[in-house]
């Protein structure tokens, strides 16, 4: 494992809140590691399980989602449907051996810059501890 | 089989329907394949044993313009409910013959001891895999019943044993475990075609634009067909075998499905294929349902 090894984590970001949160951390000037590259969606309902599984069995060496606190979605639900969908998928993911930490799913809502970045920091800074992703070819 | 002969031509003489689908004798005698009757002369051919391990419910979906009847065991009476649930069907057009079944046996498991005509229950060992955690023994949605109901009993004490034994292994031996099952895929999709919940139209899996699953033979590839195969069969899988039985790579599929079935039912107290009347369900939420699975907080390092 070299030391120059810099992981690539896709973020999907719902359009409202988290990604205003990022906008935020950005006007305040707060640091944080350039290893994430974000999608912004409108709603975090919007995304499929499957797309996170195309992700990391593309190369991505993480996967961060985050999405609205649950009862503050703009579109009222969307962030419940993406409980659901996402516990199950989070569980089936480990049990097929893809370590824990390469999927993360955050609720930060568009006041909380701080959070964006220290979120990011600490994945990165896990991601970097367990290497890179074995299954892409 | 008198009794199912009789109910099949009491069926068709009364027109109540065009079409019975049920099980012959193939062209071995452990190999019992599907029948298609509409008329009285072909009604002996129909029979039932313990080699009958097809689900027959799938069927349905491709005469949906006639009147039907189907033969179905307890595990493959809850694929109508999912049916039901999801609105495929129309109820008045299908009438199930149901069949308490109380084990099916396994085509590489019997020797020359078999009795072909024997009861399951005396025979455990020759039994497949998927009967011994199953249960209902009885179909759970029915017209018409065969025989009388059986006494429900589940063979296995605890029916995730497989499962927690997976579980229980290190991320790096789980993750070599499923790259060496999966390295055999030949991407047949059998799997996918023996499925009776699998009935989209346009799969995913076929779809060029966007791409999903490219033409490769590498593990990402093949992975990415096993999982789109189950993520779509969360809380909609009934766990009829058909998958596992009929890979000819023979990989152990139901120890994926099964997974997705302990899951929800632990998280969310849902198991599919029991109830008609309440929603599927990836379609509704309850605002109570708790943020610790996604966060990784409960279960701690065995899922």
């Amino acid at each position: 494992m070299s030391d120059n090894f810099e992981p690539k984590i896709v973020g999907f970001f719902c359009n409202w809140c988290s990604y205003a949160g990022a906008d935020l951390a950005g006007t305040s000037r707060l640091q944080y590691p350039a290893n994430i590259r974000i999608i912004r969606v409108p709603c975090s309902g919007r995304i499929d399980p499957l797309f996170i599984c195309k992700a990391l069995l593309k190369g991505a060496d993480g996967v961060l989602v985050a999405g609205c606190h649950p009862g503050d979605c703009h579109y009222s639900e969307g962030n419940y449907h993406t409980r659901r969908k996402l516990s199950v998928l989070k569980r089936l993911l480990e049990y097929l051996g893809i370590e824990k930490e390469r999927f993360r799913v955050e609720w930060i809502s568009a006041s909380e810059g701080g959070r964006v970045a220290s979120v990011v920091k600490e994945m990165t800074d896990e991601i970097k501890k367990i290497g890179p992703n074995k299954i892409k070819e | 089989m008198k009794k199912l002969r009789e109910i099949a031509k009491e069926l068709l003489e009364k027109k109540e329907v065009d079409l019975i689908i049920g099980y012959e004798k193939g062209t071995e005698d452990f190999w019992m394949r599907p029948c298609f009757v509409d008329n009285i002369v072909d009604i002996e051919k129909l029979t039932f044993n313990a080699f009958c391990n097809i689900n027959l419910s799938k069927y349905i979906l491709e005469h949906k313009d006639k009147k039907v009847a189907v033969i179905l065991k307890g595990c493959d009476s809850k694929s109508i409910v999912v049916f039901l649930q999801e609105k495929q069907i129309n109820k008045e057009n299908v009438k199930i013959i149901g069949v308490p079944c109380c084990g099916i046996f396994d085509e590489d498991l019997i020797d020359k001891t078999v009795d072909y005509n024997s009861h399951p229950a005396d025979n455990i060992k020759f039994v497949r895999e998927r009967c011994l955690v199953c249960e209902n023994h009885n179909p759970v949605i029915y017209d018409i019943l065969v025989d009388d109901k059986i006494q429900e009993k589940i063979y296995k004490e605890n029916i995730y044993e497989e499962i927690e034994k997976i579980e229980k292994k290190s991320q790096k031996e789980k993750f070599e475990f499923f790259k060496n099952v999966f390295s055999r895929c030949i991407r047949c999709l059998a799997c996918r075609n023996i499925c009776p919940v699998c009935f989209c139209k346009e799969c995913l899996i076929d779809k060029q634009n966007p791409l999903w699953v490219e033409k490769k033979i590498t593990l990402s590839d093949i992975l990415m067909l096993h999982l789109i195969r189950a993520v779509h069969m969360g809380g909609r899988c009934i766990d009829c075998g058909g998958c596992e039985e009929f890979c000819p790579a023979k990989i152990p599929l139901r120890k994926i499905y099964k997974k997705m079935e302990k899951d929800v039912r632990e998280m969310f107290g849902y198991v599919p294929g029991r109830n008609i009347d309440i929603p599927p369900f990836h379609s509704t939420f309850l605002k109570e349902d708790k943020d610790e699975y996604l966060k990784g907080e409960k279960g701690g390092e065995n899922f």
